[in-house]
Formats: C-alpha cells, structure tokens, sequence
C-alpha cells in the first residue's frame, strides 16, 4: 500500500513540476529575450547617434577618403561592442568594421536604411546576407547617407541556452526534493492509513473494543473519529443484548435450581410412603401418579438447564478425536434396553470409517435425545436405524424410525423450543419439548449442521453432520 | 449399627425426609439447619459420615468441606454432597474440595441411603496391611498414613485408597474406567473425570512439582501410571 501511495504522489509531483518548467520556460525566455533584444537596440540607438555625429563633424572638417571611413569605422566598432556599417544615400556600402565593402551588395532596399534615409531612426532583425547569422539593426541618417550598427543576436541565444540549463538543473533538483517529499508524506500516511486499516479489520471480526486514535486534523482524522464512534455504538448495543439475553439465561438457570428443592421434597416423600405396606392399590396408584409427574418436572428443569447452557456458548465442550463406530456402538448400547421396553430394535446400518472432533458426552447426549424420539414416535416391534457415512463437510449421523412422521408444514420447526407436532398427544409421551432444540444447538456448536426428513406414515430421518478430525 | 451421620441441610422438609430414611436404614441421624455448631460438635464425637447441602446460608457446603479436610481429627470422614447443581464442573469441584459422592436434586430417598452404604463400605474395608517407600514417600496402608519428605501428610480416605492401589501395582498402566472399578466400585457418579481430579489431589501431596511428576505419570491417550523411582 506504502508504495502505491508513493508512486501516485510521486506522479503528481512530477506533473506539476514538469508543466512549471514549461510554463517559467516559455514565459520567463520570451519576457528575457524581449527585454534584452529591448536594451539592446536602445543601447545601439544611442551608439549610432554618437557615431552619426562624429562622422557629420569629420566630414564637414575634410571629405572622407575610404581609408579614413574604413579606419573609423573599425575604431567605433570596437567601442560599440557592434558591427558598423557606413552606407552612401545610394545604398553603396562606404566602409563595414567587418568585411570588404566591395564584396557586399547594395544597401537601398534594406528596410533599416530606407528609414534612416527618411530621417528617422531604421531597425529591424534580420540574418545577415553577409555573415551568415541573425543580427539586430539599427540605422540613423548622416550627411552622406546612414550610419548602420549591427550587433549579433547569437550571443543572446547563447545565454538563453544557459538560462535553460539552470532552469533544468532547478527543476531536477526540485524533483530530487520532491521524491524524498513523496516518500516521506507516503510513509506518514500509509502508518495512518495502516492503523485504520487495522482498527477495521478488528471491528469486521466482531472486536468491537477495539481504540483507534489519530492525533492529526484532517479527513483521516476524522474517518478515524467516526469509525471509533460506530465501534463504541455497536459494543454498546451487543453489551446491552448481551445483558438482556444474560438475565434471561440466569433466570432460566435460577428457576430451575429454585424447582429442584420443592421438586426434591414431592418425590422424596411421594417415594418414601410408596415405601409403606399397608397401601391400598389405588393410593398406591395415586402415588406413582406424583412420582411419574415429579420425574417428567424433574428432567424439565434438567433440559432447561441444560439448553440455556448450550444455547449460551457456557457449556464446556471438551473435544476429542472420536471414530463414527464408537459414538454409534455408544448409542447403541445405552439406549437397547429403552428401545427394548417398546419392543423395539436399534440397528447399526452403516458405519463411516473416520473420526470426528467432538464432545463424547455430548454427541451422546445428541443420540439419547433423538433415539428417545424415534422410540416415542415410532409403533413396537419396530426398527430404529441409525448410521454414519461421509459427505463433503464430515461425517453425517442419521436416526431413522419408521414412525408416524411429520407432516411437512411442521418439518422446519421441529426445532424450536416447546413446538409440539401433536399437541394432544405430547403429554403423555414423556417428552420435555426441549430436547431437539438441544439437539439442535450442541450439533451448532461443534461446527455442524442438522436437518430432518419425513413422509406421513412412513417415519422420520434426523441427519447431523460432524466435522472430521483436523478438520477444525 | 450404631453409626451417626450429621446431616446439613437447611430446607426443613427435606432435612425430614431424610432423617426419616437413614434412620430406617439403621443409622442414627444429627440434623443441622447451617455449619454454625458442625464443626465444634463433629470434633467432639466424629461422625461416621457428612451430609452436606451445597447451598446454605452462611458457610456453603463446599466450604464446610474444606474445614472438615482441615481437621486433624475430621479429615479421614467421608463427605457426600447433595447439590441443586448439575453440571460436570460443580461435581468436579465438589470432588475438589474433598468430596467422596455428590448427589443431585431431586433425589430418590433410595438412592441417598445405597450412597451412604456404598461410601461407608469402602471405608470400612481395611486396607491390607503394608508400608512400601518409594524414596522420600512412605506409604503405610495398615495405618493409612502417607508420608512424604519425613513429614506426615493429611490425605482422605479416597485418596489414600487411590494411592494404595497405585503403590501396589508399580509401572502398570490403568485407564479411568479401570481405577473407578477398583478404587469406586459401586460409587454410580464419579466420572472418568473425577479420577483426574484425584490424581491431581495425589500429586499436589507426593510431588516435588506436581505440574512434572516423576512418580505418578500420565500415559496420553491410555490413563495413568505410577512409577517407582530407581
């Protein structure tokens, strides 16, 4: 992330100081040319002037031979830094301070010179047919013709490329400064960025104590402030359902540790004068009456119990490796003899090999509750099959009775807490209403998932999938 | 018989029940509605058994316990719990604190009294008399003292036996099942748990460190294994 962040300041850096360069590079050369060809022409006006007047004051004295013309001419060149050129009214050069005035051509329709001709001061920019190169011009009139100094613009060129190269030798440097810049604002804001990133990363995983704090006072200081805001809201929502759904669970528990004393005193004494001989048989009737109902109140409180733990995540699961054979052999064995008082067979249908990582208690528990079932539900000299095979996510258990069934606008709430398929008959059948919601939440718990099929007449088939060892 | 067993217990009606039932079982019966005055009268004539409820006012059973393990004169008296508490781990610390049984409410009369029976009957069964020393551990089963560094150390009936047989049986490997078997027999609700919490008992009284032990080991995945030092 620090690295993109990087290059894309670093870029942006760049434009800008590229499209600067550009801009001081048109600007400040044209603004520089300008003003210097400016002074450079004023500075030559004057020179031509002095020189005009020298040249009048020599000639009105004595006429000029050319040897004289050609050596003050010379002379003047030298002091006016700047070629000069001396020219007849009829554009015929007199005398030039650089080349032969045989040698070059009739003056007449140089611009410069028809100006000065007309009195005024000529100038113009032009390459020299002469010399090859680019020249400012500057004509005055004198009493034979005009007087021309010329002074090269190439010199001007010269330094313009010097003022490029300092130019690009600043903007380098600048881009040199610009990515220590770059790298620094980059690091400064990916550490922000990484403490945000973070912070949310522990809140999208249910952390919801998490602290983020940004000391700065910018937008990410404030996404931070907001984020920390939403953080404390959420934990002091779930830390309020949590509260609700803990008194409700503790209450559950009291409740059913307050039945367990009065329940305690009912069964003991119940029990105690079934003792007695001398009972006629239907007190002695009423009596297992008490002690059948007491039994039923008695595992209530139990399954109570038992679901407000599992359901809230107390219940101490101590998981082992545990084969599929053992947990059904398990079953088996401890619920023959319930099956049996029904006239019932549990019989071990198939058998994965694996094991699963789980609970031993409780993935009996699981069995215990659903083989209670199959045997309610199901007519005597019945089979109840149960099994083990594997699927994709680990083992899946089943518990088969060739029962009565459930009807499918019930199927998918078998589970819920007191949901009675056939409420006539529930009371009697010695079942608490808890024991699939029970089911439900220990297989939850172990990572699993459970669900039921049935016809009508045919039976039920309860399937719970366990994860294999190593699995989790 | 001429056995007493004092019973806490502070609902009334329950105390009732079962006085009624020990006492047709043939055990005289001392009925206390708190711990108030257990301990000073239990010192005074020791009884051949507590019953204690779990939740009392005052002093609560488990604490109760604790005292009676404390006493010089107490400490070899089972303790049997009766708890409104089902879970494993409110057994497992009621065995911590020096239980023998704990018994769940509601209860059936019938089975508190084969508890007691079955309680009393491993205490009254003398160990075969001997005293084998394992370096700085002498283990005299006649008198049932364990001593360990030349200083004699309390332990309960349970855990002495759970030594004893231990001793007995040098380098052989036993699994939970097999120590309930021996050492419980017809005790119904010790789990293979429990053993643990004995064996932990056990260590934390012959072992130098008892998180490292060198005589009383763990075999993983199999049980335990009591080793002599060579």
């Amino acid at each position: 992330m620090r690295g993109r962040i990087f290059f894309k300041l670093l870029l942006a850096f760049g434009i800008v100081l590229l499209s600067a360069t550009l801009v001081l590079d048109l600007s400040i050369r044209h603004f520089w040319r300008e003003s210097l060809t400016g002074e450079i022409e004023r500075s030559l006006t004057v020179s031509s002037r002095q020189l005009a007047a020298v040249f009048d004051a020599s000639s009105a004295r004595q006429p000029q031979d050319a040897v004289a013309l050609a050596g003050l001419t010379k002379q003047h060149s030298a002091i006016a830094g700047a070629r000069v050129t001396v020219i007849d009214r009829s554009g015929k050069v007199l005398a030039d301070s650089e080349s032969d005035p045989v040698t070059m051509g009739n003056h007449a329709g140089r611009p410069e010179f028809v100006a000065a001709l007309a009195g005024g001061t000529g100038r113009a920019k032009r390459r020299s047919e002469t010399i090859g190169t680019e020249f400012l011009y500057v004509a005055v009139p004198i009493s034979t013709g005009a007087v021309r100094l010329a002074y090269p613009l190439r010199q001007i060129e010269s330094a313009e490329k010097e003022l490029r190269k300092q130019l690009v030798l600043a903007s380098s440097f600048a881009f040199l400064i610009s990515i220590l810049l770059a790298a620094i604002m980059a690091r400064l804001m990916s550490q922000r960025l990484q403490i945000l990133v973070a912070f949310a990363d522990r809140i999208a995983a249910g952390d919801y104590s998490a602290k983020v704090a940004d000391r700065s006072n910018d937008e990410l200081t404030h996404v931070a402030l907001q984020l920390q805001a939403t953080a404390d809201r959420l934990q002091q929502s779930f830390s309020e359902m949590e509260g609700v759904e803990k008194i409700r669970r503790d209450f559950i528990a009291n409740v059913s540790h307050e039945l367990r004393t009065p329940l305690t005193s009912i069964r003991g004494f119940a029990e105690t004068l079934l003792d007695e001989t001398s009972l006629t048989a239907e007190q002695r009737s009423f009596l297992e009456v008490i002690t059948k109902h007491t039994a039923r109140m008695s595992r209530l409180t139990d399954d109570l119990l038992a679901l407000a733990r599992v359901e809230s995540g107390e219940e101490n699961f101590v998981r082992e490796n545990i084969t599929a054979g053992d947990i059904l052999a398990d079953a088996q064995g401890a619920l023959a003899a319930l099956a049996a008082a029904n006239s019932q067979t549990i019989v071990v249908e198939e058998i994965a090999p694996r094991a699963v990582r789980a609970d031993p208690d409780a993935i009996h528990r699981v069995f215990t509750n659903l083989i209670e079932n199959a045997v309610r539900n199901s007519k005597p000299d019945s089979f109840i099959r149960i099994g083990a095979r594997e699927v994709e996510d680990g083992i899946q258990f089943y518990v088969r009775d060739a029962g009565t069934g459930i009807a499918p606008e019930h199927l998918s709430r078998v589970f819920e807490r007191f949901y009675r398929v056939d409420p006539s008959r529930s009371a009697d059948s010695g079942g608490t209403g808890l024991g699939l919601a029970i089911v439900k939440h220990i297989v939850l718990a172990h990572g699993g998932t459970i669900h039921v099929t049935s016809e009508l007449g045919q039976g039920s088939t309860f399937f719970f999938v366990v994860p294999v060892a190593g699995q989790i | 018989m001429d056995q007493t067993i004092f019973v806490v217990e502070d609902d009334k009606d329950i105390a009732e029940l079962l006085r009624h039932n020990i006492e047709s079982s043939g055990y005289r019966v001392r009925l206390f509605s708190s711990g108030l005055n257990l301990l000073s009268e239990a010192e005074k004539q020791p009884p051949a058994l507590f019953l204690l409820d779990i939740m009392l006012p005052g002093a609560d059973g488990m604490e109760l316990c604790r005292l009676i393990r404390r006493s010089r004169t107490l400490n070899p008296v089972p303790v049997i719990f009766l708890s409104a508490k089902t879970s494993e781990m409110d057994r497992v610390s009621g065995l911590e604190q020096g239980g023998d049984d704990y018994i769940v409410k509601p209860f059936s009369p019938r089975e508190v009294v084969a508890r007691i029976k079955a309680v009393l009957r491993r205490f009254e069964k003398p160990l075969e008399a001997g005293i084998v020393t394992m370096g700085d551990v002498m283990v005299d089963s006649g008198a049932m003292e364990l001593t360990v560094r030349e200083k004699i150390v309390n332990t309960t009936a349970t855990e002495f036996r759970l030594l004893d047989y231990f001793v007995r049986h040098p380098g052989r490997v036993f699994t939970r099942d097999q120590l309930l078997d021996a050492v419980w027999r017809d005790t119904a609700f010790v789990t293979p748990r429990s053993v643990d919490v004995y064996v932990r008992r056990i260590r934390e009284k012959i072992e130098k460190d008892p998180e490292s032990p060198r005589l009383l080991k763990t075999v993983r995945g199999a049980g335990y294994r009591f080793e002599a030092p060579r």
